[in-house]
């Protein structure tokens, strides 16, 4: 498949999906008379219709003129492990952050991320991962007074 | 004319004090240091000092607040030209040619077309504020729901029309973005649309999609190569200036940009975003050699930065004439101000001159003073791009979670971020354009909102958008604006 | 299993430290770690306002000797901040600011929420509704714009906003019905980014009045932009003394869009007592009415028993008039 047939496929499929959520809204007493639904009725068949030219127009390309697209998940195993791992990493930051606190979840996150993309260079990830969430910490939440959740520390009193 | 000059006299008058300079330096600097942060943009910023202006008086904090609006639109771009993370909605479109240019060994330059840029764009825009608010602020209540609709609808299809040869992909790429839009609690009817999850009923917050389809994306496009870091040349560095050959293609997009990036500042919810997009748009449409927008053309960044300041200006009209915040900063200063016992409104020029035009000069000394800031912040700045990729992409995302945490002080838009960042990761494989989604997802509420009042008021007419003048002649625009794309389109295609 | 032996065995803990605390501190307590102030909204609005004013109020007049910390937790029109707070029990330190919405939002079915969840600590601030006209209509009072109204409604698209089901949207369901009005005739346009949005469209003349709370208009007021045609409030208030309220008129309607502070649920007798006399000192002191007056909003004190006496009161009156004006069954 091209990168405009896969694209194609994305759009409808997502799309329809989404135009069935839309007719699934329920009816409402209040509001106005144009009401919730029409607004993503129209940009659902948007994607839709966009996709479905875009799959049909090359569909009739030539075999030759074909350009193949793959994302190389096997050649580029590395990479594609690489970013895996962060987006599990920055879910599970997610849900540790207001429990743990933000100083001690954000050094976990770091102390990871940089394992996963500066190696076995253990001092450095140390220090990285020990000074950003402190500065940080020290610039936004306690200089400038945003909040940032305690968690763990929140005994302390800053 | 001479009141305005004695006006001005006055406010110039209340800002020029020592301490006033001062905290224009510190609120540029501290601005620029936070626009560079990825999601940190001119409201935080702004959100962010009014404990600080407590004690101050009231010009004071209006200037130091204005200080950090500069300073955090200046700092936005500088994080689009040097690491494709835009720091706020209105830096997304000096991404575009700005960092080609980094890439191209050009980032002092860059750096410095941009400040000057910005720089003239919020001195005409200053000078527009000055002479011509009251007619504009009158001009802009002419602006109802349909003539609304319709600039969305063409600010919308100019983005589209930017990437070219793939505009289906453009506008498959726009109805995701009004799809994400949708999500959320539906104002007038209340009901929940789309909410999987509790955390999703306050829709989705763009600059949560920003950073994941920017700044992280980003990071996963460098996975690939960890050792290397840009090439930067050892003379460039030093030289953040603009060459006179290069200055002189930016004069005449400068000059057009601000203006129209002020007229669209005024209007209400519409900000600098617009404005930069619609300026982009313009220039690479009358430029000669369009083929070079996106590859490092230094008029393709000089346009947004100018139109970008000049709105920013444009924002202050409906804040200074109505006491209507025009945009997301200047309703926090608003807030702001009235924590300080003032509420600017119509009056507010004859009740506080020495406030009102303090804000104005105040606007212009921080202008210079960003500038002075900026210039030779740059060198330190480009220095930064030696650091290995290795220790600078966990940086990069660890600002970018903390910025995303400051937006909404909530731990669910990390996950968000990250399921954002997967998809600008397929997107850029697939070559779907980012920006229209990125422009229709903070643009979708406004659009439908308005599409919806028009039809209330008009009792379900749709023709009611072609009626109104200036609704037609936007939407005329847009449809121009196609099918101009798409004989271009047909004549290189026939040409090849 | 495990998990239940866990909680039994921190329950155990908890409760000997508490007593242990307790027995220590005697009867007068006092906060003992740092003071949260969770406003359930972004900053800039009433909500956080009204947190940091506290805060700034309590500090400044040094009413209590722990620091305070205003949290931002917007979402859910209030829902994701006072669930954060419901989930504090029995800690003295932990307070949100609320207001109608929380009946409201509840009555609405939007939440579960309500404030029998929490500890309802005082009422604090009040600001009054109005209806304004672009200052050339030909209407001088409620009756002449209701009965424009009622003889033409295609012709007169209201403004409001956020969202409908407000307390703006609200009062003035209540008006149209006094006066013969069929709310569903009634064109509402929605501006979610409230006088921002309303008031442009009112001077521009695309819609034809707007229902908002007072402060918002005041300066448009003044600047002879708009008139009002009434207010919510029980008397004329000093700052618009040639505006009518809505019972000079002959409409029955006092609508106050109160907002008042609350505290996380279960909290001891002691603990309320502070906060009642805490709060009480905090009223009456110059820097909070300075703040107030600064921000146009009206004092609107009722300590812990009053205050929890008037919402059941307006629970049961809210519930009543949405079922008149057909927003619930």
């Amino acid at each position: 498949m091209t990168k405009n047939e896969i694209s194609g496929l994305l759009a409808i499929t997502i799309s329809s999906i989404y135009i069935f959520a839309t007719l699934r809204l329920p009816e409402t007493a209040m509001g106005d008379n144009v009401g919730p639904k029409l607004f993503p009725l129209l940009a659902g068949c948007l994607a839709f219709l966009c996709g479905l030219i875009l799959l049909i127009k090359d569909k009739k390309l030539d075999k030759s003129k074909k350009e193949i697209f793959h994302l190389g998940l096997r050649e580029q195993k590395d990479l594609y492990v690489k970013i895996a791992l962060t987006i599990c990493l920055g879910i599970a930051y997610g849900f540790v952050l207001v429990p743990l606190g933000y100083v001690i979840s954000t050094a976990i996150f770091m102390l990871c991320i940089t394992r996963l993309i500066n190696g076995k260079r253990w001092l450095e990830n140390l220090l990285i991962s020990l000074t950003f969430p402190v500065i940080t910490y020290i610039v936004f939440a306690i200089l400038l007074g945003l909040s940032l959740p305690r968690g763990l520390l929140s005994f302390l009193p800053f | 004319m001479e009141t305005i000059f004695h006006n001005l006299s006055i406010g110039l008058d209340a800002a020029l004090t020592l301490t006033n300079i001062t905290w224009v330096f510190i609120g540029g600097l501290m601005g620029t240091i936070i626009g560079m942060l990825p999601g940190l943009g001119p409201a935080t910023g702004v959100a962010i000092l009014i404990p600080i202006s407590y004690g101050m008086n009231p010009t004071t904090a209006l200037i130091t607040m204005a200080a950090i609006y500069y300073g955090a639109m200046f700092g936005g771009s500088r994080a689009s030209i040097m690491i494709n993370t835009p720091g706020d909605a209105s830096a997304i479109v000096s991404c575009f040619d700005g960092y080609p240019m980094t890439k191209n060994g050009e980032a002092g330059k860059a750096l410095a077309i941009s400040a000057i840029a910005s720089f003239i764009g919020g001195i005409i825009g200053m000078i527009f504020l000055i002479f011509l608010t009251m007619p504009v602020a009158n001009a802009a209540l002419k602006f109802g729901p349909a003539e609304m609709f319709s600039l969305m609808i063409f600010a919308l299809t100019a983005t589209v029309t930017l990437s070219q040869g793939n505009m289906l992909k453009g506008f498959i790429a726009m109805a995701f973005g009004f799809m994400l839009s949708t999500i959320g609690i539906d104002p007038p009817t209340g009901i929940l649309r789309f909410t999987f999850v509790p955390e999703l009923q306050d829709s989705i917050d763009f600059l949560v999609a920003m950073i994941g389809l920017y700044a992280v994306a980003e990071v996963f496009k460098n996975y690939g190569n960890l050792e290397t870091h840009y090439s930067i040349d050892s003379k460039t560095i030093g030289r953040v200036w603009v060459p006179w050959e290069d200055f002189k293609k930016t004069i005449k997009p400068i000059l057009r940009s601000s203006p129209l990036g002020f007229l669209i500042g005024v209007l209400p919810g519409m900000g600098g975003t617009v404005a930069t997009f619609v300026s982009y748009a313009l220039e690479k449409t009358l430029s000669k050699n369009p083929e070079k927008f996106g590859k490092g053309a230094i008029e393709g960044l000089a346009a947004p930065e100018a139109a970008n300041n000049a709105s920013s200006c444009g924002a202050f009209v409906p804040l200074l004439t109505l006491g209507i915040p025009g945009s997301g900063t200047t309703a926090v200063m608003l807030g702001a101000l009235m924590m300080l016992g003032v509420r600017p409104g119509p009056i507010l020029f004859q009740m506080h001159p020495e406030i009102a035009w303090g804000v104005i000069a105040s606007m212009i000394i921080g202008n210079i003073m960003l500038v002075l800031i900026n210039l030779p912040l740059a060198v330190p700045l480009v220095q930064l791009l030696k650091i290995p990729q290795r220790i600078m992409l966990p940086l990069i995302l660890g600002m970018a979670f903390m910025g995303t945490y400051f937006l909404n002080y909530s731990s669910f838009d990390f996950i968000l971020v990250s399921v954002f960042a997967l998809a600008g990761y397929l997107f850029w494989k697939l070559e779907i354009p980012i920006p229209p989604l990125v422009l229709a997802l903070i643009l979708g509420g406004t659009t439908e909102q308005s599409f919806r009042n028009a039809m209330t008021i008009s009792g379900n007419d749709v023709m009611f958008f072609l009626e109104k003048p200036i609704s037609l002649t936007l939407l005329l625009l847009a449809a121009l604006s196609v099918a101009f794309s798409l004989y271009k389109q047909k004549r290189a295609a026939a040409k090849s | 299993m495990k998990g239940s032996f866990k909680k039994m065995l921190a329950l155990v803990l908890i409760s000997a430290f508490v007593l242990s605390v307790a027995g220590l501190a005697s009867a007068a307590w006092k906060p003992t770690r740092p003071i949260e102030i969770v406003a359930p909204a972004g900053p800039g609005g009433g909500w956080d306002t009204l947190a940091r004013v506290v805060k700034k109020a309590l500090e400044e007049e040094k009413l209590v000797d722990q620091p305070i910390i205003v949290t931002n937790m917007p979402g859910g029109g209030g829902a994701t901040g006072w669930t954060y707070l419901k989930g504090k029990k029995g800690k003295g330190e932990y307070l949100a600011v609320n207001s109608s919405l929380i009946l409201l939002n509840n009555l609405l079915g939007k939440s579960k929420l309500t404030f029998k969840d929490f500890t309802v600590l005082a009422n604090l601030q009040a600001e009054w509704e109005t209806i304004a006209v672009k200052s050339d209509a030909p209407y001088s009072d409620l009756k002449s714009f209701f009965e424009a109204l009622k003889a033409n409604p295609g012709d007169m698209p209201i403004g409001v906003g956020p969202t409908l089901g407000n307390d703006d949207h609200i009062q003035f369901l209540m008006l149209a019905k006094k006066y013969g009005v069929d709310p569903a005739t009634v064109k509402f346009v929605v501006y979610p980014e409230t006088a921002a949005g309303q008031i442009p469209a009112l001077l521009g003349g695309h819609i034809k009045a707007i229902t908002i709370s007072l402060g918002e208009t005041l300066e448009q007021v003044k600047a002879g932009n708009l008139k009002l045609l009434g207010i919510s409030s029980p008397e004329r208030l000093n700052i618009l003394p040639d505006v009518p309220t809505y019972k000079e008129q002959g409409v029955d309607l006092v609508f106050p869009h109160w907002r008042g502070i609350m505290a996380a649920p279960g909290l001891s007798e002691e603990q309320i007592a502070f906060w009642n006399e805490t709060l009480k000192k905090m009223v009456e002191s110059k820097t909070w009415k300075e703040s107030l007056k600064n921000l146009g909003w009206d004092q609107f004190y009722q300590n812990a028993d009053e205050y929890k006496a008037y919402l059941e009161d307006q629970e049961k009156e809210i519930k009543d008039l949405l079922s008149k004006v057909g927003l619930i069954k």
